[in-house]
């Protein structure tokens, strides 16, 4: 008898158990692979799913579909998308054209604004350092001036890319917010009797402090894009309520966030003439934020349900950035969580049903 | 094209008459009593399908517990350890029975072991998702929770009534030394 039809007749399925697993592992690799380009909206419709929950959950207490709850939310988003669409792109186009066609007279300013700090600079350096720093300052300038023709049409193309994001995104959150329920149970199927309710527990509990931190940090984003917002039209920043807006997405970033966040508004205040502000009123606005946040908004919001050391972080947005840039950087803090959840989770789990 | 129609036919009434299986099955289990038929194939879509060998463990004594099972077929044996530590048998349960039902409202540790005695197919109902109902559905949550009260009720009841008994015979014993 053949060592599979003993293993079979002796009722020991190791064997065979072991090749089934090995199966679904090597589908799931494939699946994986072919879906790569499909991850990062993948994972931001996921997120999203995560974040409309709670309104759909709201829309279905009030006696609609699920279904129907979930597709009104999204008919409102892709109507709101579409509305703005509608008069966002003419005004976006209209403005690469002027960036193009006002690019000499940018550099213009630029060039005054550069004699203006070696000018500055001369008062505490000596004249050689001063000259070495215009050198390589104008080298730069000049590089990234000569391709700004080339790479704008890049950026636009760039955009136009994230728009198709929108586009996929919230189908992608719907079929989550629809199906997902479904898609845990067919996913927990598969596992074996024995913790299939050790999974059931941990994706439950996963997904309850992944998704409130999920909406915190949202309404965290919400909150600070409002003040930045508010505060950069006070300081007469032009653009402000788009400012304030990047500057809010920015601020989910831990630690360099609202550095990025701030360097646009201080980067116009810089290259504009005859500006209302100075560029570092910008840098005290955005620290005041901050401190208001981490002291009152953040442990409101978010509070501790993450709960991540610093170092983690700051060596998860490293790894965030290098692999997937600004994205990158945003789903680090997300991901790690749901790791940092996951372990522990697992962990206190394999203790309660006396597997550890 | 016939065998096809015949084929794809099959499946969707074989889908059907499932369903139908297990809404006659959770219609005699009192904590999904009085649920109208819409409500019973929401609870449907909830339930978690497990199929055990003989002798596999459902759960064991000490392990956290987070819901209730039902008995679609097969039998299951409970068992747990008495203070000087022998097994001893609590019950045994046929098909359309249930057990662990206490998990659902309680966060202690499961109090018995459960073995399936027969090839079983168990239908499980976990906290998790009873949470989750009455979170999107609260009269459906509200109904099961109050059934689920009764049916712990009817135990506290039963338990009370034995142990009146079980206090009688010790009087009666007693009076007999």
């Amino acid at each position: 008898m053949s060592s599979w039809t003993s293993s079979v007749a002796s009722g020991d399925h190791r064997g065979i158990k072991f090749l089934y697993y090995l199966i679904l592992a090597l589908i799931f690799v494939g699946v994986a692979f072919a879906l790569k380009t499909l991850f990062l909206p993948l994972v931001l419709g996921f997120l999203l799913a995560f974040l409309t929950d709670p309104l759909v959950d709201w829309l279905e207490r009030r006696h609609m579909s699920r279904h129907a709850a979930a597709l009104s939310l999204f008919s409102v988003f892709f109507l709101a998308l579409f509305v703005s669409g509608y008069f966002l792109v003419p005004k976006f186009v209209d403005q690469i054209h002027n960036l193009i066609a006002h690019q000499n007279e940018y550099l213009t300013a630029l060039e005054e604004h550069i004699d203006r700090v070696r000018l500055q600079m001369q008062q505490f350096l000596d004249v050689q350092t001063v000259a070495q720093i215009e050198g390589l300052l104008r080298a730069e300038i000049g590089t990234r001036m000569h391709h700004l023709s080339d790479a704008i049409p890049a950026y636009a193309a760039g955009v136009l890319h994230g728009m198709s994001y929108a586009l996929f995104v919230p189908i992608i959150a719907f079929l989550f917010l629809v199906q997902g329920a479904n898609l845990k149970k067919w996913v927990i199927s598969f596992l074996p009797n024995r913790y299939f309710e050790m999974s059931l527990m941990m994706i439950h509990q996963v997904n309850v402090q992944l998704g409130s931190y999920l909406r915190g940090q949202a309404l965290d984003c919400l909150v600070n894009g409002m003040l930045y917002g508010i505060g950069l039209s006070l300081l007469g920043v032009k653009g402000a309520v788009v400012m304030g807006c990047f500057a809010g997405l920015m601020n989910a970033i831990p630690y360099v966030g609202p550095v990025i966040g701030a360097i646009p508004g201080m980067t116009v205040l810089i290259l504009e003439p005859g500006a209302v502000s100075p560029w570092w009123s910008v840098a005290i606005l955005f620290t005041l934020i901050h401190l208001i946040d981490n002291a009152l908004i953040y442990p409101m919001t978010v509070g501790k349900s993450l709960d991540l050391p610093p170092f983690a972080v700051i060596l998860g947005i490293l790894f965030g950035g290098t692999v997937a840039g600004i994205p990158g950087m945003f789903l680090t803090v997300p991901l790690l969580g749901m790791a940092k959840q996951m372990f522990k989770v697992f962990h206190s789990s394999l203790k309660s049903y006396q597997i550890i | 094209m016939q065998k096809v129609f015949h084929a794809l036919w099959s499946s969707v009434l074989l889908g059907d008459s499932k369903r139908r299986s297990v809404a006659d099955l959770l219609r005699q289990i009192p904590v999904f009593k009085d649920l109208s038929p819409f409500e019973l194939r929401f609870i449907i879509t909830i339930l978690h399908q497990r199929t055990y060998r003989s002798g596999e463990l459902v759960f064991a004594e000490g392990e956290a517990g987070n819901g209730m099972y039902i008995i679609h077929s097969g039998s299951v044996r409970i068992t747990g350890k008495s203070e000087e530590g022998e097994e001893r048998l609590f019950t045994e349960l046929q098909e359309r029975q249930f057990f662990g039902e206490l998990s659902l409202l309680d966060t202690q540790p499961r109090s018995a072991n459960v073995v399936v005695m027969k090839p079983a197919v168990l239908y499980g109902f976990f906290k998790p998702d009873l949470v989750d109902l009455i979170r999107r559905q609260p009269a459906l949550g509200t109904k099961i929770l109050m059934n689920l009260a009764t049916v712990l009720g009817d135990r506290l009841r039963d338990t009370n009534t034995r142990m009146m008994q079980v206090q009688d015979e010790l009087i009666r014993l007693r009076g007999l030394s």
